[in-house]
């Protein structure tokens, strides 16, 4: 049995677009949110032994946290799974792309999210002033 | 009196992330405030962050988000203000709109920008205070950020239209000039919402030919209320045994409301649809008998400024409708007029309105004409349009000094 975590979009839609039979599979529904709930995704994913982990969204080029998928698969018992989306877009996990692409790029992310916080305290407040002041 | 004074050209624009979903109120919105443009003879051009579901005549930009700023939360909304606005800027220069329509965003402050830019009259939508929304309902990251943006478009704005007048008492108290806030209430495309749509196909498919359908539609969020109906099944069903409650939609509250239904055991008198394509929502609104919108406050002492398209949706169907007497459900709705109010958070006093009605066949027939009656004098997509086109005017001829 795989499990597929449905994030957006119809099951029967994203089983269809990437021939997977829907009898393989059990479906439970959940929110973006929830990703970001690491302790409560780890317990759902490894209460059962599913044979892969899928995640599925309407499109995948417009599904936020990737990286905390991947993260998940890597946690989950098969250590398989992918990301699909209903146009027919799949994006495997694979140990040395998440390692070698997507930890990189993770806190690349952390470090650019830093500046552009760090860049939009600064600028803010100056236009601010300028509209505040002006109007 | 024509409604059409001169073909303008729009551009509007959503710069909120909301992935790929293309249904909600917020697209339904949009879809109806472009299509009322388009029936006062006016071309709307339009951007945004994800797909939409549009007109045909609509010309379409996507202006996805970055791909590198895809796993932190909110912070992936502040360089999306360069990234749009650098795209909007060669949109502008190709199509040459005469004004400038955004939806109000967290973090995004594009609309200042392109103000600053091209002098173009810039308007601004609303929903809510996005400062107070988070800090009250949601997650309150880079809260500075937040308030200064937010600031920065309501000062730069040339007239901000929300949806409530709760809206507007905000925003008032947090400063902002009372004379350029306009209150442009939800509304809605009476043409798709019609009471001559046949719902019999819909109570086939589900076997409540024989029933007595109430339908709720919407997302299963706080402050939709859909707990409160859950809870007024078992009272429903004692008073109305051939009653079914239908829900339609989806949400957070589902494993909730499954559990209410479960608990109470009623399972059998209710449907939960899931998730409705827009285009199939009349269909199955028109297949019921009675339609609710048991909207609730959330937050403790906060008003109700939430302006929900289900109330119009339900008016324009031409039914019977019980709605909550809170906010702008009891300014639209006059009790036993055009419709039913009932207490806010009482599954009894909704499970005796819907009673009410079913007892009353003659009064569900006053009330569902009186309501659609209600939607075509006043909550027309194209009347929040041609208002839109009124201030447009009003800042034109402010400019130039008339």
């Amino acid at each position: 049995m795989k499990l597929l975590l449905l994030l957006s979009g119809n099951k029967d839609r994203l089983l269809t677009s990437h021939n997977l039979e829907s009898a393989d599979f059990d479906v439970i529904k959940l929110d973006e949110k929830e990703l970001a709930k690491p302790l409560k995704m780890i317990r759902l994913i490894k209460s059962k032994r599913w044979d892969a982990i899928y995640f599925g969204t309407i499109e995948n080029i417009l599904q936020r946290f990737h990286f905390l998928m991947k993260l998940y698969i890597l946690f989950s018992y098969p250590k398989q799974g992918s990301i699909i989306d209903e146009s027919g877009n799949e994006e495997k996990y694979l140990l040395s792309e998440f390692l070698f692409f997507q930890c990189p790029k993770a806190f690349f992310e952390i470090i650019y999210s830093m500046f552009v916080i760090v860049y939009y305290y600064i600028k803010l407040p100056i236009i601010r002033c300028h509209y505040v002041k002006k109007h | 009196m024509s409604l059409r004074k001169e073909a303008l050209k729009g551009l509007f624009w959503r710069s909120d992330f909301y992935g790929a979903s293309t249904e909600g109120g917020m697209a339904s919105m949009h879809l109806g405030l472009l299509t009322g443009f388009i029936k006062l003879g006016h071309t709307p051009v339009f951007a945004s962050s994800g797909r939409m579901r549009l007109p045909d005549v609509v010309n379409y930009y996507f202006i996805p988000y970055s791909k590198l700023l895809m796993n932190l939360p909110e912070v992936l909304n502040l360089p999306y203000n360069r990234k749009v606005s650098k795209s909007l800027i060669k949109i502008i220069e190709k199509e040459k709109p005469d004004f400038l329509y955004q939806h109000h965003a967290d973090l995004n402050y594009s609309g200042t920008i392109l103000k600053r830019k091209l002098g173009l009259p810039f308007i601004l939508q609303c929903e809510s205070v996005q400062y107070w929304v988070k800090k009250n309902w949601g997650k309150l990251y880079l809260k500075h950020h937040l308030k200064w943006a937010e600031e920065i478009q309501w000062a730069a704005a040339d007239a901000i239209f929300v949806v409530s007048d709760n809206v507007k008492k905000m925003m008032v108290e947090l400063g902002v000039d009372e004379k350029k806030i306009y209150v442009n209430r939800s509304s809605v495309n009476p043409d798709v919402f019609s009471p001559e749509i046949d719902g019999s196909e819909i109570r086939k498919k589900l076997d409540i030919e024989s029933n007595f359908v109430i339908g709720f539609s919407g997302s299963f969020a706080q402050w939709h209320g859909v707990e409160v109906l859950a809870q007024a099944v078992k009272y429903i069903s004692k008073l109305i045994p051939k009653a079914k409650i239908l829900f339609i939609g989806d949400g957070l509250l589902r494993p909730k409301i499954e559990s209410i239904i479960k608990n109470d055991n009623v399972e059998k008198s209710c449907i939960l649809t899931g998730l409705v394509p827009f285009n199939e929502m009349p269909d199955y609104l028109a297949a019921c008998d009675v339609l609710v919108t048991p909207c609730v406050r959330t937050g403790e002492g906060s008003e109700f400024f939430n302006s929900p398209i289900k109330l119009y949706e339900y008016l324009s169907m031409g039914k019977p409708v019980v709605a909550t007497d809170i906010g702008e459900q009891g300014e639209v709705i006059q009790h036993l007029t055009n419709g039913m109010l009932c207490s806010e958070q009482s599954p009894e006093d909704l499970a005796e309105s819907i009673n009410y009605i079913y007892k009353n066949p003659d009064f569900a027939e006053t009330i569902a004409a009186n309501a659609r009656k209600t939607v075509l004098d006043k909550y027309d997509w194209k009347l929040n349009a041609q208002k839109v086109i009124e201030i447009y005017h009003q800042i034109i001829n402010k400019k130039r000094g008339k």
